[in-house]
């Protein structure tokens, strides 16, 4: 109620504060809202491929969830998550704490290289690791070869949860390395000399006091690339495009939205489907959310 | 306050989407307009000679417009104009012709049915069986540009060198491909990745995948003789080594007709041109024989990889004008004869073999053998919405297992096509 009395009495700065996100808004609600309510209401609209289009509630989510291809691409985007997620957090907090650790005068250079792979992403670095991984033509060719198939290629369905998984890596890692070298710096000194007093070493120091403090930059690269990752498109349709009849068009959930939409015009299906990634992502942004007391300050709760 | 105001937007949004919906509903039979200026969508091949002819006849008023030819994309666009209630275009070369099939159904349903509206001379000009596909519920819904029959591209100097013989039915390719492995290992005889396998072999054998004489109907029946005798030839040659696995342009299979490794392929008549001569350029080599028959006659039939087709909207508002264009293109002998494809129009395809047979690149005359195959086009091959499905789940069991198992990897297959069929609103027949 206080803060309800302290706008009431200060119409200017709320006016300030509205107008710092109004732009936001109108974006958030002409590409984020309005398509999903569109998605929403095409989803329980069924169009037949003869005869008129009929409203149904289950329709649309029972023929997407009983298509044959859903499990095969569901457990292909597992399959990339489970390897991705882990070694991008990994990777991104063992060089942050590095580069954290040994604070030297290459520091600064140290971190624009890192984050300079992340200056292409994606059709551009799905193209460029197109070539990476064609033995033929790949740069690092002859370290490829123990990745090459039968058959003399190195991208397939099988492999792309790993390949994808590098990509990600290599593109994603250096931006949030950079912002988790920032959270460390943030985190008072004398807190790991207390903690160095008291005879925890360096990897102590790391896992019981500075991860606890940047807990909530964790839950936030987790939420953006669980999202990002769970909804992969770009990538596996490039590549595929490229390495051709190697890659399924089918081969992540959300290139089966898109196969929905446009190989077989099937918005009603295309829009179901969409729908249910939204709930998963959200609730699994929600889970993360919760677990980690994301909104709390600084990680203290 | 700020839950109404988003709910308040909810519903505003709702109605707006709902309003749209109606609006967009066209009506199926547009006012005729003989001024009207007619707008075509091309791939890049066809841009040329479209806008050659949109200039020779500025009385047909034609705005020529080159589009994004991959897979689905047009009649995707088509699909989201139609939604969008935007204008469409009068006449739409397809690429990948079993686009048309999506074209057909709900919520599209763009073509118009051409037969009352064209000369019937023009229809019988085609090569027999390439309006075929074309044809649902007894209505011809598009011209055939040209057509990809497949033939037998062969090394003449190679197979003379290693004393064999071209063969003539499959009983022979299967025995040239075992010994091929023996004699002389890392020789190929093409590729079966995808189409290259499905439509080709597969489809030479007439075994019914896409069988579809009308937009609900299939014919499929994987387990039909037709289709498990061609995995007695292809299981052991993949399993040898002397089929890929690759697609034809894959950079791991391309060395191999470089190096001059590709003994024969199987491929459609657009091959020679576009894959072999590029990548093995020496005049006096490549040959093309009729594509082996099957089952122990003598009977060839050839399956068709790709072959472009016209498309004239229904709701065009001047579908004279339309079709007249949509039939120089693919009809006129000057425009055809200069088309990189075999054509599908009969007197074209004369003119056309006529360059074809002066080329050096040939160690005989082709032209004989490409007329030949052009009438024998398999009668199972049709468009479907699940062709893409269909190739898909080929890589993923056949092309994927590489001659380990492949009658396992074929009943699989032979499940997700008939999955595939039936989730893309096909009655499946047997």
């Amino acid at each position: 109620m206080t803060s309800v009395k302290m706008v009431a009495r200060r119409p200017r700065r709320r006016a300030t504060g509205w107008s710092f996100v109004a732009l936001y808004v109108v974006l958030l609600v002409a590409f984020g809202v309005v398509p999903v309510i569109y998605a929403i209401v095409t989803a329980f609209f069924v169009t037949p491929v003869v005869g008129p289009t009929y409203f149904s509630l289950l329709d649309n989510f029972a023929a997407v969830l009983a298509d044959y291809r859903l499990p095969v691409a569901a457990v292909n985007v597992a399959m990339y998550l489970l390897i991705w997620l882990p070694l991008l957090l990994v990777v991104v907090f063992v060089i942050a704490l590095v580069l954290d650790a040994k604070r030297t005068r290459l520091g600064a250079l140290t971190r624009f290289i890192s984050y300079v792979p992340g200056a292409v992403t994606g059709s551009a670095a799905a193209l460029l690791w197109l070539f990476m991984f064609s033995p033929a033509v790949s740069p690092i060719g002859p370290l490829l070869a123990p990745l090459v198939g039968a058959n003399g290629i190195i991208i397939s369905d099988s492999s792309l949860p790993m390949i994808l998984a590098v990509m990600g890596v290599a593109i994603g890692a250096g931006g949030w390395i950079v912002m988790l070298y920032g959270a460390l710096t943030a985190i008072p000194p004398e807190l790991i000399e207390a903690a160095r007093i008291d005879g925890a070493n360096v990897w102590q120091q790391a896992l019981h006091i500075k991860l606890p403090l940047i807990r909530s930059y964790v839950a936030f690269i987790l939420i953006v690339s669980f999202a990002a990752g769970f909804q992969v498109f770009v990538e596996p349709q490039v590549l595929g495009t490229g390495a051709r009849g190697q890659v399924s068009s089918t081969w992540s959930v959300n290139q089966l939205v898109y196969s929905y939409a446009s190989g077989e015009s099937n918005y009603g299906r295309a829009s179901a489907l969409s729908v249910l990634l939204l709930i998963i992502t959200v609730t699994a942004a929600v889970i993360i959310i919760r677990k980690t007391k994301f909104y709390s300050i600084d990680g203290r709760s | 306050m700020k839950s109404r105001n988003l709910a308040m937007l909810g519903i505003a949004a709702v109605g707006a989407i709902v309003l749209a919906g109606c609006s967009g509903a066209a009506s199926d039979a547009p006012e005729q307009d003989a001024d009207a200026s007619i707008t075509v969508w091309v791939d890049d091949t066809r841009t040329a000679p479209a806008e050659e002819y949109a200039a020779a006849h500025p009385e047909l008023k034609v705005k020529i417009e080159p589009v994004d030819n991959t897979q689905g994309a047009i009649s995707s666009r088509i699909a989201l104009a139609t939604k969008a209630g935007d204008d469409l275009p009068d006449v739409v070369f397809l690429s990948t012709p079993d686009e048309l099939s999506s074209l057909l159904a709900n919520p599209v349903n763009f073509p118009l049915g051409l037969d009352g509206d064209i000369d019937q001379g023009v229809l019988d000009g085609f090569a027999e069986g390439s309006t075929g596909a074309c044809t649902f519920g007894g209505t011809v819904y598009c011209l055939p540009n040209d057509i990809a029959q497949t033939v037998v591209y062969y090394n003449k100097p190679l197979f003379e060198q290693f004393g064999y013989t071209v063969p003539t039915t499959f009983d022979e390719w299967l025995a040239l491909g075992e010994k091929l492995a023996v004699e002389h290992p890392g020789y190929s005889l093409g590729t079966v990745n995808a189409r290259y396998g499905l439509d080709a072999y597969y489809a030479s054998s007439q075994c019914e995948l896409t069988d579809s004489d009308d937009p609900t109907t299939v014919t499929l029946d994987p387990t039909a003789e037709e289709c498990t005798r061609v995995n007695a030839v292809v299981g052991p040659l993949l399993a040898n080594g002397t089929l890929s696995t690759l697609d034809p342009f894959d950079p791991a299979f391309v060395p191999l007709v470089t190096d001059g490794k590709m003994l024969a392929t199987i491929s459609p008549s657009w091959m020679g041109e576009y894959g072999i001569k590029p990548n093995s350029p020496t005049e006096g080599q490549w040959a093309v024989a009729l594509t082996p028959s099957w089952g122990g006659t003598d009977e060839h039939v050839s399956g068709a990889v790709g072959g472009g087709v016209w498309v004239v909207s229904a709701k065009s508002a001047n579908q004279k004008a339309a079709i007249e264009f949509a039939t120089a293109l693919s009809t006129d002998p000057e425009i055809q004869s200069a088309a990189p494809t075999y054509p599908a129009d009969t007197a074209s395809a004369e003119k056309w073999l006529e360059k074809v047979s002066a080329d050096p690149w040939y160690a005989e005359d082709p032209s004989a053998v490409l007329s030949e195959a052009a009438g024998q086009l398999s009668p199972t091959q049709g468009y479907v919405r699940y062709n893409t499905q269909l190739l898909d789940n080929f890589n993923a069991t056949v092309i994927a297992d590489a001659g380990g198992d492949i009658d396992a990897a074929w009943a699989t297959f032979g499940e997700q096509a008939l999955a595939a069929a039936k989730a893309a609103g096909y009655t499946v027949n047997k």
